[in-house]
């Protein structure tokens, strides 16, 4: 294939890099453009206008900017897995061998079959959504919503995973500077000088802001050169960090912000171990906002074809980048800045067909410079239309004087004046202020610590600019305590800046657009005034103005000027929605950053976890934890045959079950005791020293928080317990109570969750077991160390041991802590030595199965609804002291005694299985809401018994013992009769655990 | 851990595991704040810093973790039993608690952060920031941590809980590369 | 946001986690207990301006704190540690009786 010749380029002009050639494709077709470029200077080269098509209406659409404020020339870039879809062209940094294919066209972009929603466009007006669709609801799902996501939208996101890598970062400063014009630059240099700690931030690739597109000078240097000098000084502080590529996309509280830096966005595939993108979390002391003003567009008709382009873009092709971005142009505008586009256009050989100028009376200046190029010029006068289809071939010109004419052109130079990018200042609520002399807002009462300078304060010349940052880059650093004075300012001119308001074309005969991403016409703004959205607020939502992705940059000033002309009011009355982060659009993959798949969140591993690797564990993932939940034996391919066989290796013989991730809190003082009985229900100052018990938290509100244990190792000495998912709020619970409610008491809270791997050895051989592993002269016998005994001793020669007599499977059982980094020896020498007695490791599988055998309640009856007195647990609360949550669980609702109780279910076909979730309903009652009498929260099939059982909440449970009702689960389609039986399943007299 | 250690290598970075060591944690029993110190002078020659610092003294290390709370942290010594040693020295005017299991203590032996390091880290790791003796707890990647900087600059220490260890020390290796 | 931990210094939100306005537990021994609990757990005042609140610095020092925030700019007015304003709070209490 030939590559077509770079035709719009221009020769020694530009800041490319001729010497770096690259390939790329739009749309399949090969083309080449230099390092330096961005995608849509490089197809403007090439002579490429057309490079979308529009999100309702399908129309042809170009390239309007050359920043990140444009509406059109959305694309997708490269292609499978890095698919990236509406990325704007005059932003992407152009690299050998990018793909770009635009978007929204079916089937290719120069035919585009939809473009028919162009005809059928009186439906598609403002409000459509709410209007055209509303009737009959059944046909939104089948026929409209499908309808509308082929015709409207825009790119396609890529089907696969995205296999780049995000990273976030945090940085810290004295000043930051954001944005590298003239302003942004003097500002960093100031702070810079002052020895601060500066961070400047530039969205593009190279520094300079608008000096790299204007033909300006600065201290008789290029503008490019001024900025090279200083980016170069700069450079030399060590405190100064330098971040291209950087978009600072919102303004947080207390001087925080949000910026992503397209780290290997210019690059086909990122180097190993660069991350695509890097959100940071900038925390400047200060920070000064630069990020200059974004010219507007006048509203005309066909003002959306590829070739009306802003002027100061035009301006950017050819100086920055080399390009005519056409070959005869008319320039539309109302501002002074028209000359600088005369001067650079017939200075790159295009012709200039017309000055047309909303004013009646142009600056002498502007007359002459005309006159000397042999311009016409068009006073008082505008452009009523674009002509030509898919590019601009003529322009209708409309005098106050005369007939409109036509003059044949194939590029609109427009511009509607300037608007500060204040959307930064605003983020944190202060409002913008109109400045009619500029016929724009300018930023209002600014955050603490921010302070705005150059075009984006309003301030417009050249010279003021430098100046203006200088100063206020200096007094952001003497605000930080920095000696600062404000660097010298370099020689430059102030450029005219005169600007004479004018939003829009009343006189065009075709569609006139405002919102050009959205296709929001000059006639939808006029429709909704008309049916009552009168509100700057309500106008955007009903029309979708400024909804875009580009926030309404080129188009929220123009829409709410329409509106206020409509209405009659002022532009500041009628006011302005506010802006919010981000600034431009942010990837979700840059948010997330890396934490996606397994680093989603951190995996906590419990001391033995290898080990339990090594044995072929079945892993579940518990909150944060990675658990065993049951062990398979070479053959067994069923879960329930390994769990079954786990239980009755417990209740037989011996089994191990790592419990090593029990939040663990050391509870010392004087008043260790006290503090205990008034977080838990029951007493604990009574607890002998050397002996554990079982207790309950409330929450304050009178509910359930938590349950666990508690064991005393001294006078002021405590050890609890907490259920794994809650580990972290019951501590955060206790600081709580210490801090604030009691915070005379001698109480210290120490977290040891980690400190101790801890294993539950359970079963008739547990002390056969332990008896192996202790070390003399400690005497495990019943006798010696009975149920609900604690100790400290050593173990396997000498390791510091806790030893806890307590069980949850039900069973003779002991709990033994050692510390963290011997966990991995301890069960492993349990397995060993345990060989004679059989015994098994056991997951959460099989411990869940013996508490609903035992009817201990867990996290499905500790849900965050239930009372201690729900859960059975009455009578365990004291009435002998106060204790968080007693005063609020006496409340009627809570101690109703027909609230639903836990109380075991069994099949009453002994074959049939029990589900979880499903609800209770009388034997001959309809299973409707009204009739529900309580639902089932655990369910395991028991080996021990051969068949399913349940627990469940049920409304009067205690006249209901015996009763045999419905378990509906319509979810499952399941529907058995249970009988309502006592919840402990198994060894109901305890007598298994005293032995 | 010695997984850990290799891994580390394998990155070449200059990060360490640190082992053979005790670590106590220490919180002063209400009212008792005063007296306490007295008798860390007299133990070590040096207060119970009141701020996030660490000071080193008498071959410990002790670092603040909290209001009125510390770690002290000493190298394990054949035939010494420091947590012990220290409960005697602090009877009834402390709460000790031997947490030398808790966490895994890894060093990264610099004068100054890398620039990796430095935009890892959630607060400010700037070395005229966190200084000689600064001591921060705070989170990384939402894994908790405490992290100190040696009295005499040469190196940072960073705790994290030991069931993280192993998260830990994959993002230590990719924040200090 | 970023508040500063008078323990540890400026520290960013992520750190801290939320509870509510800095209301005291009634006395569970006074005769109108239920109501006074009733009201300490449900009728909390949505303050348009200065709030006192309660934070912790959950991934810090893991000190309560007691936040003085003006709830329509964000802007952090003071913070106290919570131990020793609930202290001060008590040596009053102890005086007046």
């Amino acid at each position: 294939m030939t590559q077509s010749a770079q035709t719009s380029r221009l020769n020694n002009r530009g800041l490319i890099d001729r010497s770096q050639l690259l390939d790329f494709t739009f749309d399949g077709v090969p083309y080449t453009g230099y390092a330096g470029d961005t995608l849509a200077s490089a197809l403007l080269a090439n002579g490429v206008r057309l490079v979308g098509r529009s999100f309702k209406y399908h129309r042809p659409r170009g390239i309007l900017t050359a920043g990140s404020e444009e509406p059109n020339a959305l694309v997708e870039l490269r292609s499978g897995a890095r698919r990236e879809p509406n990325t704007r062209a005059t932003v992407a940094e152009l690299f050998g061998g990018l793909e770009a294919k635009s978007q929204n066209r079916f089937p290719s972009l120069s035919l585009d079959l939809l473009a028919i929603n162009g005809l059928v466009s009186p439906f598609l007006s403002a409000g459509f959504y709410y209007k055209t669709f509303m009737w009959p609801a059944a046909f939104w799902e089948k026929l409209y919503e499908p309808m509308i996501r082929r015709a409207a939208g825009l790119g396609r996101a890529a089907p696969e995973q995205d296999p780049d890598s995000y990273d976030k970062a945090t940085a810290y400063c004295d000043v930051l500077v954001v944005g590298s014009g003239p302003s942004g630059l003097m500002a960093a240099l100031s702070a810079a000088r002052a020895g601060a700690r500066v961070i400047l931030a530039d969205e593009s690739f190279a520094f300079g802001g608008r000096l790299l597109s204007d033909a300006r000078t600065v201290d008789g240097k290029s503008g490019a050169d001024w900025v090279a000098s200083v980016i170069a000084e700069l450079k030399s502080f060590p405190g100064v960090k330098l971040m291209s590529r950087t978009t600072v996309f919102g303004a947080y509280d207390t001087g925080t912000f949000g910026a992503v830096e397209r780290v290997a966005d210019h690059v086909a595939i990122p180097a190993a171990g660069v991350p695509r993108q890097r959100l940071w979390r900038i925390v400047a002391k200060h920070s000064v906002i630069a990020q200059g003003a974004g010219e507007r567009p006048i509203v005309f008709g066909n003002n959306d074809r590829p070739g009306v382009m802003l002027a100061s873009a035009v301006r950017t092709y050819i100086n920055r980048f080399g390009v005519a971005p056409g070959g005869t142009a008319v320039v539309f505008s109302n501002n002074d800045e028209a000359a600088s586009t005369i001067q650079d256009l017939v200075s790159a050989g295009v012709t200039v067909a017309g000055l047309v100028d909303t004013r009646t009376s142009l600056p002498p200046a502007i007359k002459s410079l005309a006159r000397k190029h042999g311009i016409r010029v068009f006073e008082g006068a505008v452009v009523a239309d674009a002509l030509g289809g898919s590019r601009v071939t003529g322009a209708r010109i409309i005098a106050s004087y005369g007939a409109p004419q036509t003059v044949a052109c194939d590029l609109i130079a427009v511009s509607g004046g300037f608007n500060p990018n204040l959307q930064v200042t605003t983020h944190q609520g202060s409002r913008p202020q109109w400045r009619d002399d500029l016929a724009a807002f300018v930023p209002g009462a600014l955050p603490k610590g921010m302070a705005v300078s150059g075009s984006a304060k309003g301030t417009y010349g050249l010279a003021s600019c430098l100046k203006e940052g200088a100063q206020v880059g200096a007094a952001a650093a003497a605000a930080g305590g920095f000696v600062a004075t404000a660097a010298a300012i370099p020689t430059a001119d102030d450029e005219p800046a005169e600007v004479s308001a004018f939003w829009h074309v009343d006189s065009s005969k075709h569609k006139a657009f405002v919102d050009q991403q959205n296709d929001v016409t000059a006639a939808d703004v006029r429709l909704a005034e008309r049916e009552g959205f009168q509100s700057v607020e309500h106008l955007k939502r009903y029309t979708t103005l400024g909804m875009a992705t580009d926030q309404g940059k080129t188009s929220n000033i123009n829409g709410l000027a329409m509106l206020a002309a409509l209405t009659g009011k002022t532009i500041p009355a009628t006011g302005v929605t506010a802006a919010r982060p981000p600034y431009t659009p942010v990837a979700l993959g840059a948010l997330a950053g890396e934490h996606r798949d397994k680093h989603f969140k951190p995996t906590r591993l419990t001391p033995s976890h290898d080990w339990a690797k090594e044995r072929g564990a079945v892993f579940i993932e518990t909150g944060l934890w990675l658990r065993a939940q049951y062990f398979p034996k070479p053959g067994e391919t069923d879960w329930l045959t390994t769990v079954c066989r786990e239980v009755s290796t417990v209740r037989n013989s011996v089994g191990v079950c790592d419990v090593s991730t029990l939040g663990k809190i050391e509870i010392h003082g004087t008043d260790a005791g006290k503090f205990l009985d008034r977080v838990y229900i029951n007493m604990m100052s009574t607890l002998g020293v050397g002996k554990a018990r079982y207790g309950m938290m409330l929450r304050e509100d009178g509910i359930a928080m938590d349950d666990g244990t508690a064991a005393r190792f001294a006078d002021d000495h405590y050890f609890i317990t907490t259920t794994t998912a809650n580990a972290i709020k019951v501590l955060q619970h206790l600081e709580f109570c210490r801090q604030w409610h009691w915070p005379d008491l001698d109480v210290q809270i120490v977290p040891v969750s980690d400190q101790w791997a801890q294993y539950s050895v359970a079963g008739p051989r547990a002390r056969d077991l332990l008896a192996k592993i202790v070390d003399a002269p400690f005497d495990i016998s019943n006798a010696a160390f009975p149920y609900m005994a604690v100790a400290e001793l050593t173990v396997l020669g000498g390791i510091k041991a806790r030893l806890y007599r307590l069980s949850f499977s039900g069973e003779m059982a002991y709990e033994i802590g050692v510390p963290a980094r011997h966990g991995d020896l301890l069960m492993r020498t349990l397995m060993s030595k345990g060989e004679e007695f059989g015994v098994t490791p056991y997951g959460t599988e099989a411990l869940g199965v013996m508490r609903i055998e035992k009817g201990h309640v867990a996290g499905p009856e500790l849900n965050g609804t239930t009372t201690c007195a729900d859960l059975g647990l009455g009578k365990m609360a004291s009435t002998k002291k106060d204790f968080v949550g007693r005063i609020l669980s006496q409340r009627p609702g809570l101690a109703d005694p027909n609230r639903p109780r836990v109380v075991g279910f069994k099949p009453v076909d002994k074959s049939a299985r029990l589900r979880g979730g499903a609800h209770f309903i009388a034997k001959d009652a309809e299973p409707v809401a009204k009739n529900d009498l309580g639902f089932m929260t655990s369910v395991a099939f028991s080996p021990s018994l051969g068949h399913w059982v349940g627990l469940g909440f049920l409304a009067g449970a205690e006249s209901r013992m015996g009763e045999i009702l419905r378990a509906v689960d319509p979810v499952r389609n399941s529907d058995i009769l249970v009988e309502v039986v006592s919840p402990v399943f198994y060894d109901g007299e305890g007598a298994r655990l005293r032995v | 851990m010695s997984e850990l250690a290799n891994d580390i290598k394998k990155a070449s970075l200059e990060a360490s595991e640190r082992t053979g060591l005790t670590v106590t944690h220490v919180a002063a029993r209400r009212g008792a704040r005063a007296s306490l110190d007295d008798v860390a002078r007299a133990a070590f020659g040096v207060s119970l810093p009141s701020s996030p610092k660490a000071v080193e003294a008498r071959g410990a290390l002790i670092v603040w973790t909290g209001p009125d709370q510390w770690l002290i942290v000493q190298k394990d010594e054949t035939g010494r039993d420091h947590y012990a040693e220290l409960a005697k020295t602090f009877n009834g005017l402390a709460s000790l608690v031997d947490v030398t299991d808790s966490r895994t203590i890894f060093r990264i032996a610099a004068s100054r952060p890398s620039e990796t390091l430095l935009r890892n880290m959630g607060i400010d790791f700037h070395e005229n920031s966190f200084q000689p003796g600064d001591v921060a707890i705070t989170h990384v990647s939402h894994l908790g941590v405490i992290v100190w900087r040696l009295p005499d600059g040469t190196a940072y220490d960073f705790a994290c809980a030991r069931t993280y260890s192993r998260e830990f020390a994959d993002w230590l290796r990719k924040a200090s590369a | 946001m970023r508040i500063h931990c008078p323990h540890c210094g400026e520290r960013s939100l992520d750190e801290f986690s939320y509870l509510g306005d800095a209301v005291v537990r009634p006395d569970p021994a006074s005769p109108n207990a239920q109501e006074a609990f009733y009201t300490y757990g449900y009728e909390r005042s949505n303050v348009a301006g200065p709030m006192q609140e309660l934070w912790y610095h959950a991934a810090g020092c893991h000190a309560w704190l007691v936040v003085t925030r003006d709830t329509r700019t964000h802007e952090i007015l003071e913070v106290k540690s919570a131990h020793e304003v609930a202290l001060a709070r008590q040596k009053v209490a102890g005086t007046a009786q």
